[in-house]
């Protein structure tokens, strides 16, 4: 079947039809006669020959009228068709391949040129027929694609909720090639009260871009929710990617902390553009990367160490990826980050920039696509009590652990590489009926945590913070200390025990300073509503059912009651 | 994306003839990475732009001598763009040079490229001059 190609021949004249119809046998084809216009559309509909062979004067319906017909019925497949025809003019033949006609052959038909002509039509259906099946293939491939990333993008979704990023003080932009060819953004509020934001582009596009998205991003959200320091984060993010990626694999990437409180952002770089810091006075800081990318050193060489810059109400952190630098306008220039300053150092409001940087970049790129995925981001810093709650990590609890004790010790070398409290806080809220108030547990601990560490161990005056430098200083000073530190220790002393009802949690910090003359200080609970500078512990004295003094100073002891089953 | 040629003819018993397509399983871009050995240490030269279309001639460049160099050194100076892959791929001969005790010297950047190889940090794993 597939070896005989079939061809219609339509004619009036039955002399000629014949005789062109032995041809055409002799050559292999199997021949369908028509003797008129009409009758060649109609065999034409039953038998869908391959090849039509139109006299062009004929009766009932002439060969162009027929020639528009079949044309039309065949829609997308090419079915050629060849006029026959003892008309010379050139004006004739002009009109008969304007009416659809593929070629024509002239009367009397010479055998030679027939079977020529033929072989040509053949090689272009043929060829066109091809074309059709690749380009359903592609399309089915394309569909297969398509409904791949969807359920790609459900997975990551449930991962890292898109929700996340939605808040009063982001703004946001995320192109659509940027989702599933390897940008990642994610914003999350951690237990400690900071906001986390990691801003990342793996190497690549495509698949192998998309597929360490998943990993990153469970790390950053589950120890974000935890309530980890930046660093540790940091650690744990590069050794999974150092140890899932292949050689020649990795992220460039943005984490931030913003601490509300502090009123600082804490950067962690690798091979990312430099971002930049925007204060209403006018003044741009731009913070360069400085580390190597995540995923390509070892745990061993890995250097977790980040910025910190002093920030207040009001001022803006932009950063973004490669892809807004290299956004090509349709000579092929660069955005570059030229324009990116000159943007962020333009009169007006700071709040327009986002807008504009967005509007220009558009501009740029035109209707086109871009090269690369483009992901931009601004964060707004604004005060604490502006954030929603912390999200509650829920843990495993359906235990009922409530009557037990703990000494938790740290001595010198822990206290210079460890930060104890997601273990402490866990320890304490498995089995315990604090769901619902893992957040408050964590500001205590964490407010006990430091101020016997810093002021304790460390003896750092608190009066330091407000001095020149502020923060940024000051923390400058605390790495410094806590480097040279020789010896020290921090002691959690915690027991639970239940009682009328209620659960009874008492958390005694201890630690190796000299302490302090406390029988003068006095916790009005309006304190805590003023600077934060030295509020820590007004604040956990607010928190708790008590919090008291003891020692020299270097103890405090606090009570949380919780009613069984209260939440 | 330019598509090469990937026709394939053939003719069938009945005179008509057929046109197979097939799909073109590699794309090449011009580009040029050849490499020289002297005194141990081998030499690869890049021009044009080092990004994904490379990764074959790249690889070839090293993988394809028979002697164990000590050192390696890679010349950009025509070389006027490289992308993240270019990256990757500058890390897969660090790796095949030995990691960390690996000697790769990068030399003649153009002020572009040598900006992308500090926005990596790549001094940290790289001698770059």
């Amino acid at each position: 079947m597939s070896s005989s190609v079939r061809i219609l021949v339509a004619d009036d004249n039955s002399v000629d039809r014949l005789y062109l119809s032995s041809i055409l046998r002799k050559e292999g084809y199997q021949v369908l006669q028509a003797v008129d216009g009409r009758d060649a559309v109609e065999q034409f509909e039953e038998h869908r020959p391959e090849i039509v062979l139109l006299d062009v004067i004929m009766p009932v319906m002439d060969g162009m009228e027929a020639a528009r017909l079949i044309k039309e019925i065949s829609g997308e497949f090419f079915v050629p068709v060849i006029f026959l025809t003892s008309l010379t003019g050139k004006d004739d033949l002009v009109k008969c391949l304007e009416a659809g006609g593929d070629d024509f052959l002239s009367k009397p038909y010479s055998p030679v040129i027939l079977r020529a002509k033929l072989n040509v039509l053949q090689r272009f259906r043929q060829m066109q027929v091809t074309m059709l099946e690749q380009r359903d293939q592609i399309a089915l491939h394309n569909r297969d694609l398509i409904r791949d990333q969807e359920a790609a993008s459900g997975i990551f979704n449930c991962v890292a909720p898109s929700g996340a990023l939605e808040r009063d003080n982001i703004r946001h932009l995320i192109s659509p090639l940027a989702a599933f060819n390897g940008d990642v953004l994610l914003a999350e509020r951690s237990l400690s009260g900071s906001l986390h934001i990691l801003l990342g582009d793996f190497i690549g596009h495509g698949l192998t871009a998309a597929v360490g998205t998943i990993p990153l991003a469970e790390v950053f959200l589950s120890m974000t929710h935890k309530g980890h320091l930046l660093r540790d984060i940091v650690v744990e993010c590069n050794s999974k990617l150092n140890s899932i990626f292949p050689t020649g694999y990795f992220c460039c990437v943005n984490m931030i902390e913003m601490n509300m409180l502090k009123g600082t952002i804490e950067i962690w770089a690798g091979g990312i553009p430099d971002a930049y810091i925007t204060s209403e006075n006018g003044e741009v800081r731009r913070i360069e990367s400085q580390h190597v990318p995540l995923g390509i050193l070892g745990p061993k060489s890995f250097d977790p160490s980040t910025q910190v810059f002093e920030v207040s109400v009001g001022d803006r952190l932009i950063m973004f990826t490669d892809g807004v630098l290299e956004a090509r306008d349709a000579e092929g220039n660069d955005f570059g980050a030229a324009r990116v300053e000159e943007i962020l150092s333009g009169d007006g409001d700071i709040g327009d920039h986002f807008d504009e940087l967005t509007r220009q970049i558009h501009e740029q790129i035109g209707g086109r696509e871009g090269d690369d995925d483009i992901t931009l981001i601004e964060i707004e810093m604004v005060a604490d009590k502006e954030m929603e709650p912390v999200a509650e990590y829920q843990g495993a609890g359906s235990s009922e652990a409530r009557d037990w004790r703990m000494t938790y010790e740290l001595g010198t070398s822990s206290l210079k590489s460890f930060h104890p409290l997601p273990l402490i806080h866990q320890i304490i809220m498995e089995g315990q009926d604090l769901q619902g108030h893992g957040s408050l547990l964590y500001t205590v601990l964490a407010e006990l945590y430091n101020n016997a560490l810093e002021h304790g161990v460390l003896n750092m005056p608190s009066s330091k913070k407000v001095g020149e430098g502020g923060f940024a200083k000051y923390y400058e000073d605390y790495q410094k200390a806590l480097e040279e530190l020789e010896e020290g220790f921090v002691r959690f002393e915690c027991e639970s025990s239940e009682r009328d009802g209620e659960v009874e949690m008492t958390i005694r910090v201890i630690d190796s300073g000299a302490g302090f003359d406390y029988h003068n200080v006095c916790f009005d609970k309006q304190q805590a509503n003023g600077q934060y500078h030295g509020r820590g512990l007004g604040l956990v004295n607010q928190l708790c059912s008590s919090m008291t003094f003891k020692g020299n100073g270097n103890e405090i002891e606090v009570v949380l009651r919780t009613s069984i089953g209260s939440s | 994306m330019s598509c090469q040629n990937g026709g394939v003819r053939d003719a069938n018993s009945q005179g008509a003839t057929t046109l197979k397509v097939i799909f073109p399983d590699n794309v090449d871009v011009p580009m040029a990475i050849h490499s020289t050995v002297s005194n141990n240490c081998l030499k690869i030269v890049i021009e044009g732009q080092f990004d994904l279309h490379s990764h074959k001639e790249f690889l070839a460049s090293y993988s394809d001598v028979d002697f164990n160099p000590q050192t390696y050194v890679v010349d950009m100076r025509g070389a006027n763009y490289l992308d993240s892959s270019a990256l990757g791929m500058l890390l897969l001969l660090r790796d095949h040079a030995g990691g960390d005790d690996s000697k790769v010297e990068i030399v003649n950047c153009n002020p572009d490229v040598r900006k992308i190889l500090s926005i990596a940090s790549f001094e940290q794993l790289f001698q770059i001059h």
